[in-house]
């Protein structure tokens, strides 16, 4: 088999991506890291506004953080200062540069469909895992094991497709409207892609200096920010199975549909 | 090239409403699958799901007015991820072209797509799609099943070689055969071939699941052959059987994949609508499946566009298969778990789809197999990365 190192470029359809969009942030994410994507996200969205996850945890660079005077809540932007109930939880370093976590009592994401930051976010985390694959990809490139090339390993090529397509499902999504469980399978992926990645980097994804640190942030960010879980979207049974209409329906079509076990659900608190 | 969302809804809701059909009918045939040409060859209206082409469906499925034939790969995956969540082995037990249109599609000539769709057109068939074979699975460089000229002085070829696992081949009127003529990689030919000829037998597999499907070994002993017999004649070698055969795993996989995906929901809304104490934990499981589910949908959807887009690239295809036979098999088993001691027993539908979600696996290529077409599509570049923007 041939490793072949040079790409043609994106030519299939779930590739196409206007300018400008939250795509950006994916290839920001790829090209320059998560601290400098997340700072472009950042201004892009929310300027001088502290990013809130449902859990009221922030996760963002050092110099955003200093330069943010309010906070989100689901009702708005909030002011920060005294009485707010803001305390540090952690600081992160990666590739030289620094993330703090803050936890802020009532502070949260906006009510409603996933905004400009919860959909950058994931475009971001997608342009991480991508950068990530690739790094290991270049990585078992450049080893043998018993004179062959690491990569070439039927069980090596196996993870590394795991990988990939943990990276083309969250396109998949991605490129479709995105809504609350999407996004929340979204981070789901990605984490399994990166938990993959690490596996095939060795020991060499554990070092703190390796591209294991770029994981840990990737998995903070969806530790804070990923969408919790949507009874309603449960009891659909998934974003895409709805709203299917058969308005031009069984009559029309000749069919007298009769009907099998129940299809109203049931489901119940303990 | 994105299809209007508006339209595969209108799609998905249609065929939604032709799998209630199938509801009656899953156990019975699962018990016994010579029943199918009794349940499911009599409705002339299935056949409008299978994509027979224009010239021969007079009476199409119709989305907003607008006619539609299921032909494309996008359309396709819609309509049977949505019978799938009801019977998966009904739907692959239908009559009409399956597998075999494809290659006839591609590759046949006036005369030979007249005489397969015609056929199709004029009475309930089954085809099928002569591939795999015992003892090389479906391994083109290793195929053992020969087309050479008769040796004792009568005119034409003769087939010889046996075939296994091939769906509705005990019940299929014509369909097509994959044999190699000459040696070499471009020695490859399909043949089309009806089942009524001397030599050709079809024998059904007992098989634990998907058993509507009627999984069979053909066997054939000097079948005879005509040159108008074979599929591409007319055109040069590299455009000829396996080309026409690659283009159809890499457009099938997807199909294969909705198949799959179909079983996971049908489990999943089996377990919403009969469930009716959830603890906390179940809750969560089942909303992890419930993402899992949307995304493979979504794998699917790109997998489908780029059959539809470029059928010579089945990276995307492997990908979606991958996803959603693992999900099939972790799906139905999971609801079983839901349902306690003795599920088996108490929710035979739920038995029969954990056995149905178990074929996937070795439909079309194992997981392993696309697991390496998958990263070599990757390294080739196939899925369009986020690189050439850096």
């Amino acid at each position: 088999m041939t490793v072949t190192t040079t790409r043609p470029p994106a030519g299939g359809p779930v590739t196409a991506a206007p300018p400008g969009g939250p795509e950006r942030h994916r290839e920001a994410a790829y090209r320059d890291g998560p601290v400098a994507a997340l700072i472009l996200l950042h201004d892009a969205t929310g300027p001088g506004v502290l990013p809130a996850g449902p859990g009221g945890h922030v996760f963002v660079p050092r110099e955003t953080e200093a330069t943010c005077d309010r906070y989100r809540t689901p009702l708005g932007p909030h002011p920060r200062g005294a009485g707010t109930g803001e305390r540090v939880l952690g600081r992160t370093t990666v590739d030289g540069r620094e993330l703090t976590a803050l936890r802020i009592d009532g502070s949260g994401p906006p009510a409603g469909e996933p905004d400009g930051w919860a959909t950058g976010l994931a475009w971001l985390r997608l342009g991480l895992a991508e950068r990530l694959v690739d790094r290991v990809t270049e990585h078992l490139g450049g080893r043998t094991v018993q004179r062959t090339v690491t990569l070439n390993l039927p069980l090596v090529r196996a993870l590394l497709a795991d990988a990939v397509a943990g990276t083309t499902e969250c396109r998949a999504l991605l490129g479709a409207a995105p809504a609350p469980y999407t996004l929340r399978r979204v981070h789901r992926s990605l984490d399994e892609t990166g938990r993959t990645c690490l596996h095939l980097f060795g020991a060499a994804g554990f070092l703190a200096a390796g591209p294991g640190s770029e994981v840990r942030v990737s998995e903070l960010l969806s530790d804070t920010y990923a969408p919790a879980a949507d009874e309603k979207a449960l009891a659909d049974g998934g974003a895409l199975t709805t709203g299917a209409s058969s308005a031009d329906g069984a009559a029309a079509n000749g069919l007298t549909a009769p009907t099998g076990y129940p299809s109203q659900t049931d489901l119940e608190r303990p | 090239m994105t299809t209007d969302p508006g339209f595969l809804a209108g799609l998905r809701g249609l065929a939604r409403e032709h799998a209630d059909l199938l509801r009656p009918t899953a156990l019975g045939l699962d018990a016994d699958p010579s029943l199918g040409p009794a349940l499911l060859g009599t409705d002339p209206r299935w056949l409008r799901l299978t994509g027979m082409p224009a010239a021969y469906n007079p009476d199409p499925l119709r989305v907003g007015g607008r006619p539609v034939y299921v032909d494309r790969c996008v359309e396709q995956v819609v309509v049977m991820e949505e019978l799938a969540r009801v019977d998966a082995a009904a739907v692959l037990a239908l009559p009409g072209p399956s597998m075999s249109g494809f290659v006839v599609a591609d590759i046949a000539d006036e005369e030979q797509r007249d005489r397969y769709y015609q056929r199709l057109a004029d009475r309930p068939t089954w085809t099928f799609f002569g591939m795999t074979e015992p003892a090389h699975g479906s391994d083109p460089a290793s195929m053992g099943t020969a087309l050479r000229p008769a040796d004792d002085g009568r005119e034409g070829l003769l087939l010889n070689g046996t075939k296994r696992f091939v769906g509705n081949g005990a019940r299929a009127g014509i369909g097509v055969v994959f044999a190699r003529r000459h040696p070499g990689p471009l020695g490859v030919v399909a043949v089309l071939l009806e089942t009524d000829r001397p030599g050709f037998t079809g024998i059904p597999l007992e098989t634990l699941g998907l058993r509507g499907l009627q999984l069979s070994e053909l066997r054939m002993r000097d079948v005879p052959v005509a040159d108008a017999d074979v599929l591409g004649r007319h055109r040069p070698a590299t455009r000829g059987g396996m080309w026409a055969a690659v283009r159809t795993f890499n457009r099938y996989r997807p199909v294969v994949a909705s198949f799959a995906l179909g079983v996971a929901q049908g489990a999943h809304d089996y377990v919403v609508a009969n469930r009716r104490q959830l603890g906390s934990g179940e809750r969560d499981l089942l909303a992890d499946l419930a993402d899992r589910l949307a995304g493979t949908r979504a794998t699917v959807m790109a997998a489908a566009e780029s059959a539809d887009h470029d059928p010579r690239d089945g990276t995307l295809a492997s990908a979606a298969k991958i996803r959603a036979t693992a999900l099939a098999e972790e799906s139905t088993l999971l609801a079983l778990r839901m349902f306690g001691p003795g599920a088996r027993w108490e929710h035979p539908l739920l038995d029969k789809w954990a056995r149905d979600a178990r074929a996937f696996e070795f439909m079309e290529g194992t997981s392993n197999v696309q697991r390496l077409t998958l990263a070599q599509g990757h390294l080739n570049g196939s899925l369009g990365d986020v690189r050439p923007a850096a």
